[in-house]
């Protein structure tokens, strides 16, 4: 069911990306690319934190705010005794800011003591009430030895790993503050995180006396290698995605009754291995260097031992090529496979015409059918969904028509955006020209695809069936082949992002706090019902998504190694909810997809950046976002409701 | 000669996702007569008239109003035809004033602006006519529920409508206010406006109607004219069987004191002290009408809303019950009254509904679910309750009525509660299905549960429950035991009347 969700989001995103990369190269290019990756996952993780809440249904509008108050306390509690060169704080800015975060973690103490005294003083005392608030109440403890060292004069070392923990607990603090306010003052969680909202960008301003607060050049080389610290490249991690989808389908081929699932374990296991070893290429002269050492060796994993250097070799500039010149000749295998499946294909619908495949007196009268459909074929070249599915003849026929024009159209429209083919035209009409054909091109390609596939579903066999993701994966990875991709770095966020997303995922299908998430968003009178503490689980997601937000907002500023403090991270509630919602999970809760929200932040990055590369008025990028959130989920809603049509018969 | 057909129904079919709602339902009604639709819950009554008020089309049949063919698309076309429904639900707003509740959607204005004079004049002119003593300006959220009703048939007259049909309009309402609704019904009856009425109180039916029509499983059962009309006769044609067919009697042993409930004051009648006792492996039936504060005696008992005060005592340990989540813990299971609504998680799959309560204990500390475990325990309890469904996976929204009801009782199960609060256990769901439920409920008082259910089906309470309670406006006002059952002293004592002397042969009931 998810993965019909995201399917139309998924082909979004992969058509903005591939038109922009025809219409410009540096689009796919390794700087280009290793930052919207990044951003991506950035924006990606607070999303996340931000479905927890949305999954209850709730909302929280203070995410941009706590990014802002969480970033700019990070600069100001390194900068309360620097060691670097970091410029000190003016000694009355300074005793402010002390002060100030004695004073909160004072009220954290005395919040979390107090909670935990009234659940000893409640009627029907249970020992499992006390675990939360005094779980709150080390945190408190710590944060207060956290504030000493922070404040004392002890190296970065020490400082930092404090500190870090001191911005988590204070961000928890946040979100238990909300959870509170929300269900024992029965307020809408709207009112509460808009007031949050105001109040610590009002805090946030005041602590820093509305100057811009950065960390200058001393943490380039260690602590910021955890926001921009290049971890590994694309390619390795296609080599150990795939070899992980190779075995996982293996297994599941050996274990289970295959007869059931028919060929797709078998077909994944031949897509993760064709993916595997076409990334492993990249090892295949050694392994590659990244920041990946160094970013052991900072401040914060200090305590691992950094003897990486015993085999860690430099990749040659053969050995980086490598990829990309092993996709490069993908199409090779690519039209063989391509060909078996379109006879196999053309032969299963030709018998299914026949109605009985074997029995040689229908032949000629099956001939007359076969052919007798093609009259309709003007008609059917307008159906894709085909109400007439029953000429399935035409079908085929206006798929693979379909391919072959639009890629012929695609190649024209390539070379018109390469310059190859001269237009005599102003610059503005050829600007225009390109950018309609290269798009209008790839959607006939996408379509044709498309259908080509519905075709394979509904008619082909086993074999038609075991070729089509093979054929599609060897055309993709030739595409990638003529882009630095494969090469590019990626950085850390992106690593951050998918444990984030597996907590996320193995929290929501495998536990009963999940299971208590998803009833109470669904229908938080039968959760009360049904003897669940629904207070308690709306209060822990929203102490969840304050804690991802917490984290998401240290990497924000170390990624951007400076806080405006009326800037910076405004308006990223509402981009963090539009990758919820653009993922599939209704507002009104009860709906948990993390799949979706990455795709969801990860269109809305890309469709920031797209203008910008594509020479579009980068004025005109909220407008475009807008549009294609509102679009993108009538056309979301449209899909589900047919195809919720079609399967609730059975 | 009769009198002139106003509006006949034919061949209405209406079908919902897995239950036959109507099926080939044919009425006619005339021109000024009452005709009485009667049938028990379950039997189409509601969808009937939902169809004739252009609330939901019908999927087949032929509406025919004053002699020409209607389909009504919306409420207001089936106005516009002269049709008003009153519905069994209040549909008032709290925060407008009587004359705006009254018209609303039909306001007069000038240019959008509210000309207010002439709909509080009218609005004084139909309080009149039906005898509310209550000013137009009032706010409809300081009127009582029986005044409410009220106000929703001037509502519905003030669409100067020649068909009114009532649902159950004294489900509500106090004897006086009964008896103000008949005069309003028989004189809007001389003024030859045609009205359709829905009661379960078969009395005022054999009181009022001119003709019945019985509906039994969504199909029509039988009509009786205004001379048949009897009491046996309805009831022969509702049930269309022998009750006896429907209640097995089984004899339970009963033990010592189970639930001691003493001084407990409800939140939603915090004036009426409520005590009494259950014992162990009794079902006890909660009998009274609607708004008597049976359903909030049993959401007190389970902690929805907390007691103001007063003191529980289950198995012998006094509990304090604060929330749900004590209740659970001490041993109460609640199947909520509206299962949509309380009972279960629609969008979710039917073995995740089952496993919602007892997940935590399942799971023990590793608080990871398994999908095993809850197959097994959902396979487990569909085999024994025999729910129809595909497959433990189906969403819950997919089922029938009685099998979404079987789902709410039997996620319970795995707990092994010692009391089990029904809150009409049985609403909405067919009459097979409805057969089950007892013979479930049987058993979890054979094998040592206590059942305390409310039901407002007087059938029911009289064939299921070994004792009864009957409560009148958030107090208790009696008692029954088996051999002082009848339908008279519940309808008496759910009135807030005390016995009469008169059923001397009985035992003097235990009055409160």
């Amino acid at each position: 069911m998810n993965s019909q969700k995201t399917q139309g989001f998924f082909l979004l995103l992969v058509f903005v990306w591939l038109g922009t990369f025809f219409l410009n190269d540096n689009f796919a290019g390794e700087f280009n690319s290793g930052n919207l990756i990044r951003y991506c996952s950035m924006f990606g993780i607070i999303g996340i934190g931000v479905m927890f809440v949305i999954v209850t249904g709730g909302i929280d509008l203070s995410i941009g705010s706590t990014i802002g108050l969480i970033g700019a306390s990070l600069v100001l509690l390194l900068r309360l005794n620097p060691i670097e060169s970091l410029k000190p704080l003016a000694s009355d800015e300074q005793a402010k800011i002390v002060w100030f975060f004695w004073i909160l973690i004072g009220t954290m103490v005395a919040g979390s003591l107090t909670w935990l005294l009234t659940s000893f003083a409640q009627k029907n005392f249970r020992l499992k009430k006390l675990i939360f608030p005094s779980l709150f109440l080390i945190v408190a403890a710590l944060s207060f030895n956290a504030m000493w060292i922070a404040n004392s004069d002890a190296d970065n070392t020490s400082r930092i790993p404090w500190i870090f923990f001191l911005l988590f607990a204070i961000s928890i603090n946040i979100g238990l503050l909300h959870g509170v306010l929300i269900t024992k003052f029965q307020l809408q969680s709207f009112v509460v995180t808009l007031g949050g909202l105001l109040c610590y960008r009002g805090v946030t301003r005041w602590l820093t006396d509305d100057s811009t607060q950065g960390l200058g050049s001393d943490f380039e080389n260690s602590l910021r290698l955890l926001a921009k610290g290049k971890v590994c490249t694309v390619s390795s991690l296609m080599c150990f995605a795939g070899f992980a989808v190779a075995i996982y389908f293996g297994l599941r081929w050996m274990t289970r009754n295959h007869k059931e699932s028919g060929h797709r374990n078998l077909t994944g296991v031949v897509l993760g291995l064709i993916g595997g070893i076409i990334g492993s290429s990249r090892f295949w002269n050694g392994f590659e260097r990244t920041d990946f050492q160094v970013l052991f060796d900072t401040t914060i994993f200090g305590f691992i031992p950094a003897n990486f250097s015993t085999w860690k070799t430099v990749v040659s500039d053969v050995a980086a090529a490598r990829p990309q010149w092993l996709m490069s000749y993908a199409w090779i295998p690519m039209i063989p496979i391509g060909l078996w499946m379109l006879v196999r294909l053309i032969v299963t619908m030709r018998n299914q015409v026949v109605g009985k495949p074997s029995n040689p007196g229908l032949q000629d009268d099956s001939r007359a059918n076969w052919t007798s459909q093609l009259r309709w074929l003007p008609a059917d070249f307008f159906w894709f969904t085909s109400k007439r599915e029953k000429h399935h003849v035409n079908f085929l026929i206006v798929s693979l028509a379909g391919l072959v024009v639009s890629i012929l159209l695609l190649r024209q429209a390539y070379l018109v955006s390469e310059g190859v083919v001269q237009l005599d035209v102003s610059e503005k009409t050829l600007w225009g020209i390109r950018l309609a054909s290269v798009y209008a091109s790839l959607a006939f390609v996408m379509i044709s695809i498309a259908r080509l596939g519905r075709c394979i579903e509904r008619h082909g066999d086993e074999i038609a069936k075991f070729c089509f993701p093979i054929v599609g994966l060897l055309a993709v990875l030739s595409v990638l082949g003529t882009t630095k991709l494969p090469t590019t770095q990626v950085q850390t966020p992106f690593f951050i992002m998918l444990l984030l997303a597996a907590f996320a995922m193995i929290i929501f299908d495998r536990t009963v706090f999940g299971r208590y998430l998803l009833a109470i968003g669904n229908n938080e009178d039968a959760a009360r019902f049904s003897g669940i503490d629904t207070e308690e689980v709306t209060v822990a997601a929203y102490v969840i998504c304050s804690g991802i937000i917490g984290i998401a907002a240290t990497i924000f500023m170390l990624e951007s190694n400076s806080v405006a403090p009326t800037g910076f991270g405004s308006f990223y509630e509402l981009y963090a909810i539009a990758a919820v919602v653009l993922g599939g999970c209704s507002l009104r809760g009860g709906e948990a997809n993390v799949i979706g929200v990455l795709l969801g932040a990860s269109i809305m990055r890309v469709l920031a950046n797209a203008p910008d590369m594509i020479n579009f008025p980068k004025t005109l990028e909220y407008t475009i976002l807008g549009l294609v959130i509102v679009v993108g989920v009538i056309v979301d809603d449209r899909i589900r409701r047919r195809s919720l049509a079609s399967s609730g018969d059975d | 000669m009769p009198d002139p057909v106003v509006l006949t129904a034919e061949s209405i079919t209406k079908s919902f996702p897995g239950v036959k709602a109507l099926q080939e339902v044919s009425i006619e009604l005339r021109r000024g007569e009452v005709l009485a639709l009667i049938g028990e819950n379950g039997a189409g009554k509601s969808t009937l008239m939902k169809i004739l008020a252009g609330i939901q089309p019908e999927d087949a049949g032929e509406l025919t109003v004053n002699g020409q063919r209607a389909a009504f698309a919306n409420v207001q076309e089936a106005n516009e035809a002269g049709i008003a429904l009153i519905h069994q639900e209040l549909y008032l707003c709290d925060n407008l004033d009587l004359a705006s509740n009254i018209f609303l959607g039909r306001e007069k204005h000038f240019a959008g602006f509210l000309s207010s004079n002439s709909i509080y004049e009218e609005t004084r002119r139909l309080l009149d006519a039906i005898g509310l003593q209550e000013s137009a300006t009032t706010l409809a959220g300081q009127l009582s529920v029986g005044k409410r009703q009220m106000v929703e048939i001037a509502k519905a007259l003030s669409t100067d409508a020649n068909i009114l049909i009532m649902d159950e309009p004294t489900s509500s309402l106090s004897q006086t206010e009964s008896e103000n609704l008949f005069r309003i019904i028989r004189d809007l009856k001389s003024k030859q406006v045609s009205i359709i009425y829905i009661s379960h109180r078969l009395s005022e039916v054999i009181e009022l109607a001119d003709r019945v029509e019985v509906l039994r499983d969504g199909e029509n059962a039988g009509s009786l004219e205004k001379q048949e009309v009897t009491h046996d006769a309805m009831v022969q044609l509702m049930v269309g069987r022998e009750l006896s067919e429907l209640f097995q009697k089984r004899e339970h042993t009963v033990g010592d004191v189970l639930l001691s409930v003493d001084q407990l004051h409800t939140e939603a009648h915090p004036d009426h002290p409520l005590s009494f006792q259950i014992r162990r492996g009794e079902i006890v039936g909660l009998a009274g009408l609607v708004g008597a504060g049976r359903t909030e005696l049993l959401t007190t008992l389970f902690g929805i809303t907390p007691a103001i005060s007063g003191s529980v005592e289950l198995d012998g340990n006094s509990i304090e019950i604060d929330s749900a989540l004590t209740a659970v813990h001490a041993g109460i299971a609640l199947v909520p009254e509206d299962r949509k609504a309380q009972g279960l998680v629609l969008e979710m799959a039917l073995q995740e509904n089952i496993s919602l309560p007892s997940l935590d204990r399942q799971s023990g500390l590793s608080s990871f679910t398994s999908a095993h475990r809850e197959a097994t325990l959902n396979d487990e309890l569909v085999q024994k309750l025999s729910i129809k469904t595909p497959s433990g996976a189906q969403r819950a929204k997919f089922l029938s009525g009685g099998n979404q009801q079987k789902i709410v009782i039997a996620k319970w199960l795995p707990l092994k509660p010692k009391l089990f609060l029904l809150d009409e256990p049985t609403r909405g769901v067919d009459v097979g299905a409805k057969r089950e439920i007892y013979d479930l409920i049987h058993q979890l008082a054979d094998d040592g549960a206590t059942v305390l259910f409310v039901s407002s089906e007087m059938e029911e309470v009289l064939g299921l429950a070994d004792r009864m309670i009957v409560m009148h406006e958030g107090r208790i006002s009696g008692e029954l035991d088996k051999q002082q059952f009848s339908e008279e002293a519940v309808m008496t004592l759910a009135t807030g009347q005390s016995l009469k002397p008169n059923c001397s042969d009985a035992p003097e009931p235990v009055l409160r």
